[in-house]
């Protein structure tokens, strides 16, 4: 069975412009669910994460302590992320909200050379797609 | 749990942080209790009706600078975050047990982009230039293939995925190769 990707007109247009032996064996299907974030939203969701990866969330509460552009720049050089742990992918995710993770799907259609490429996107619209269903709270 | 460090105080003259102000004026220890209470209560919409009807909240609220609206539009807020993570949690395990390591780079963008747009508003606060400084170092340090977009001191090298109980094998972590304006600027990374 052919493995769906969830894509937005932009996104559809960026895979159909990819050579046809990478668009073989896709299902391609419309992004239809929408979800309007706001400051607040993407403040709050950032507000709401919860990391078990210790370098993570050093990583992030060492940010605080930044004074200087050159201590933000060496927080970022010091991240490890050798230890992340699978829940920590989903909160990432759900901080970064569906714009975010378009503009990831975005990307990837964009440098796809390879299946594997072609299977992050599938992958990310997937998790974009349970993302936007979730968010549809919202609009109630 | 481990929860997140609230968030850095804003400069003077700026509104209060909605959840901060909503802690203090509903006598919670700190944000952290308060986000665990509308976590973890099974009676989340009466909570939440309870708290907007609160007048020492309201009233606490208005003396920091907030109207009622905004406070009941912060833990509106707050409520249905977490019902459509509970929703999305649940959704999302599949697919990211099968493709943990794909995604890792993807993970690695977040984590900078999520915290770096965080943390804007007080990288901007060190003055002109700050933020050009750091958009232009993270730019570069995300996307090493593409056109720098501003100060960049050298690039670290990749750090690796250690073979372990996964059975991942060792190999550079992977980068999204992605339009960096584009991203950052989805990402909210905007002063």
């Amino acid at each position: 069975m052919a493995q769906k990707l969830y894509l937005t007109q932009e996104e559809k247009t960026l895979f159909s412009g990819l050579p046809e032996a990478l668009q073989e064996g896709w299902q391609v299907l419309d992004e239809t669910l929408k979800f309007e974030d706001s400051e607040l939203r993407r403040r709050i969701r950032f507000e709401t994460m919860n990391l078990q990866s210790d370098s993570l969330k050093d990583f992030v509460d060492s940010l605080a302590n930044c004074s200087t552009p050159e201590e933000v720049q060496a927080a970022f050089e010091g991240m490890d992320f050798s230890d992340v742990a699978q829940s920590d992918f989903s909160e990432l995710i759900f901080a970064m909200g569906p714009d975010g993770a378009g503009a990831l799907i975005k990307g990837t259609l964009k440098t796809a050379k390879d299946d594997d490429a072609i299977a992050e996107a599938a992958e990310l619209s997937d998790a974009r797609h349970a993302l936007l269903e979730s968010l549809q709270n919202f609009s109630n | 749990m481990t929860s997140m460090r609230a968030a850095p105080a804003g400069a003077p003259g700026k509104k209060p942080d909605i959840l901060t102000v909503v802690a203090e004026g509903m006598k919670f220890k700190n944000v952290n209790e308060l986000k665990e209470k509308v976590r973890s209560t099974k009676e989340r919409a009466k909570f939440l009706d309870g708290a907007m009807k609160d007048e020492n909240l309201m009233r606490y609220a208005a003396e920091k600078g907030l109207k009622s609206e905004e406070v009941s539009e912060g833990l509106k807020t707050l409520a249905k975050t977490y019902e459509s993570k509970e929703s999305f949690l649940q959704r999302s395990w599949n697919w990211v047990k099968r493709n943990k390591w794909k995604l890792i780079g993807g993970a690695a963008l977040a984590a900078a982009g999520v915290a770096t747009y965080y943390y804007w508003p007080q990288i901007a606060a060190w003055g002109a230039g700050a933020v050009e400084s750091v958009r232009g170092w993270l730019a570069n340090w995300l996307f090493p293939n593409a056109p720098s977009l501003g100060a960049a001191p050298s690039v670290p090298s990749a750090p690796t995925i250690p073979t372990g109980p996964t059975g991942l094998e060792t190999a550079p972590m992977p980068r999204i190769a992605v339009d960096p304006g584009t991203l950052l600027n989805e990402l909210g990374n905007k002063p």
